[in-house]
């Protein structure tokens, strides 16, 4: 059975990794299509490429950046910055979105508190964050608080949608609290999951960007920000492009991924 | 005790309390279901069959009274009575077959033991080769069938059934009501059938239960004494047939006529405030 499943996952990589003859057309034609734009609009002179240089050009920096041990750095620090916010919002917030999603009791105490809190712009808090916690620290800490509201809301709606009669089926045909857990609750909430990450890395690269760019925290929106200053456009232009082609492949690779698994039952 | 029942429901009551108000569901309901008998439970729409299976399930508590079995007060699900889901209740994140091993996990058998079992019952009910399908994949009627294998499976004593051919066209409910009558003959399980097709009663059942509505009570006990097996154009099939049906028509429509004479009667009501209002 675990070797079925494991061969299961396989397939379901391969085939999102080799992306075939119509997917690569869908991503490929647009996007050459803008970039040929842009190419011709700074060539002719419509844009002056000190402001804005052309495709062609910030290709060649990113190449010749991502040789760069400093560039790597940056992507990385930032990437691990987002990936513990999420991973520590993901921990705090599951139990308690399960919990405040069969508990009528606990999620009329709780959940208005943090629509509270949630309601806040996230960066208020930041003066705050870094004051008590120090920038590197403040960095996670404000991802994780960002990332937490989509994965709570969105994981509480996927309890509560759970039919009460899947947890009669449980009592009747194998009972046990854990199983509730497994058998029912967690693959219910999957689904669910999978928008609340993805929401949340949207939320979470924003603010990891600003905190980067306004507390100089090491990371590539405080690389950015230099090359801007310094007047290193193409560069700054580069670290834009990195971003981007760091969340297609992040969205692609994991909720993609996840969005395979569940789309066979869903 | 009496010692040939093994489910007895003892003066049940089941009240549901909304607002701060009370409304009885099912009230002192008592009836004796024999070790091996077929028993069908019909009543109008919304009366209650559905929440008085689960409590003998043990999935509800009754508020008043109580029911047992082979002497024992049902306090929670018991391993040996089994329960087929009105509205399927398949997992959609499991298999065919995955959802019919489901009451299997939990008991002291290897996995081939196990996937044979969940094999044999996804053959009786007519799915084999649906095994990896998962439950988007069905229709209505597919569902059903995988809900009755998952529920024979367990080996259970007592089986309670839901509408549980209901959703299954006239041809597939045939082949699978025989079914079922040939694992109730062959095994000895006690079967409990909730059902609103009253030829399907009449067909299967020892003993219908009929009950009537506002409150919910039975209203009467009726054996059915035919051979089997059972044809539905059998002369004293018909007439069974047309007693159930009358007793249940008689049910509806003093609840509909009840209900309509509360409707003029409160219209007269009105009109009446409103001629006075009009003099005034
Ligand atoms: N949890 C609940 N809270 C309040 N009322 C309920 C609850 N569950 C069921 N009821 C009410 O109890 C009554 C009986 O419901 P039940 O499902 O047992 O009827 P039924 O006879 O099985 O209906 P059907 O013929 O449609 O299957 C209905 O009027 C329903 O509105
Ligand atoms: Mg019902």
């Amino acid at each position: 059975m675990v070797k079925v499943k494991k061969e299961e996952d396989k397939a379901i990589l391969s085939e999102f990794l080799s992306f075939d003859g119509k997917d690569l057309f869908i991503w490929i034609l647009p996007l050459s299509f803008l970039f040929s734009i842009w190419e011709a609009v700074v060539t002719i002179g419509i844009m002056p490429s000190d402001l804005c240089p052309p495709p062609s050009k910030v290709f060649e920096t990113l190449l010749f950046r991502l040789g760069s041990p400093e560039f790597i750095a940056a992507i990385l620090r930032s990437f691990l910055n987002i990936s513990f916010g999420i991973l520590l919002a993901l921990v705090a917030a599951t139990p308690l979105a399960i919990l405040a999603g069969l508990r009528i009791g606990f999620d009329s105490s709780v959940t208005p508190l943090l629509m509270l809190v949630g309601g806040l712009p996230d960066l208020a808090i930041l003066p705050l964050a870094i004051l008590w916690f120090g920038p590197e620290t403040s960095a996670i800490l404000m991802a994780t608080l960002c990332a937490f509201f989509p994965i709570f809301f969105t994981v509480r709606t996927g309890v509560r949608e759970i039919a009460p009669d899947f947890f009669q089926v449980l009592m009747i045909f194998h009972p046990g609290k854990f199983n509730e857990l497994r058998e029912v609750i967690l693959p219910a909430i999957t689904p669910h999951l999978i928008t609340g990450l993805r929401l949340s890395l949207d939320f979470v690269w924003e603010v990891v960007l600003a905190v980067e760019i306004v507390v100089r925290v090491a990371g590539i929106g405080s690389f950015i920000n230099i090359s801007a200053e310094a007047g290193a456009i193409h560069d700054a232009f580069a670290g834009i492009m990195a971003i981007g082609f760091l969340s297609i492949a992040l969205d692609r690779l994991l909720f993609g991924f996840l969005e395979n698994r569940v789309r066979k039952w869903q | 005790m009496d010692s040939l029942s093994q489910i007895e429901v003892e003066d049940v009551t089941k009240v549901y309390r909304f607002k701060g108000t009370e409304f009885p569901i099912i009230k002192n309901v008592s009836f004796k279901v024999k070790k091996r008998d077929f028993t069908c439970i019909v009543g109008p729409s919304g009366c209650g069959k559905s929440t008085l299976l689960k409590m003998m399930a043990g999935l509800e508590k009754p508020t008043y009274g109580a029911i047992r079995f082979e002497g024992e007060r049902i306090k929670g699900p018991h391993p040996k009575i089994s329960m087929v889901f009105q509205s399927f209740a398949l997992f959609p994140w499991r298999t065919v077959l995955q959802n019919v091993e489901l009451g299997l996990e939990g008991k002291h058998l290897s996995k081939t033991d196990r996937l044979r079992i969940a094999r044999e019952l996804l053959e009786m009910v007519g799915l084999k080769g649906y095994e990896d399908s998962y439950p988007k994949a069905l229709s209505g009627g597919m569902k059903q069938r995988v809900g009755i294998a998952r529920a024979l499976a367990v080996d259970p004593e007592v089986v309670l059934m839901d509408e549980a051919f209901s959703a299954l066209d006239e041809y597939t409910s045939a082949a699978l009501r025989e079914d079922i009558l040939d694992i109730w003959r062959d095994t000895g399980k006690t079967f409990i059938l909730v059902t609103h097709n009253l030829r399907e009663a009449v067909e299967m059942a020892e003993d219908v239960i009929v009950l009537s509505s506002k409150p919910t009570t039975v209203r009467r006990i009726v054996k059915i004494a035919l051979k089997r097996p059972r044809h539905s154009d059998d002369p004293d099939f018909v007439r069974i047939h047309k007693d159930l049906y009358r007793l249940l028509r008689e049910e509806l429509e003093t609840t509909m006529v009840r209900y309509r004479l509360r409707r003029i009667k409160e219209l007269r009501e009105v009109e009446d405030i409103e001629k006075m209002e009009d003099e005034n």
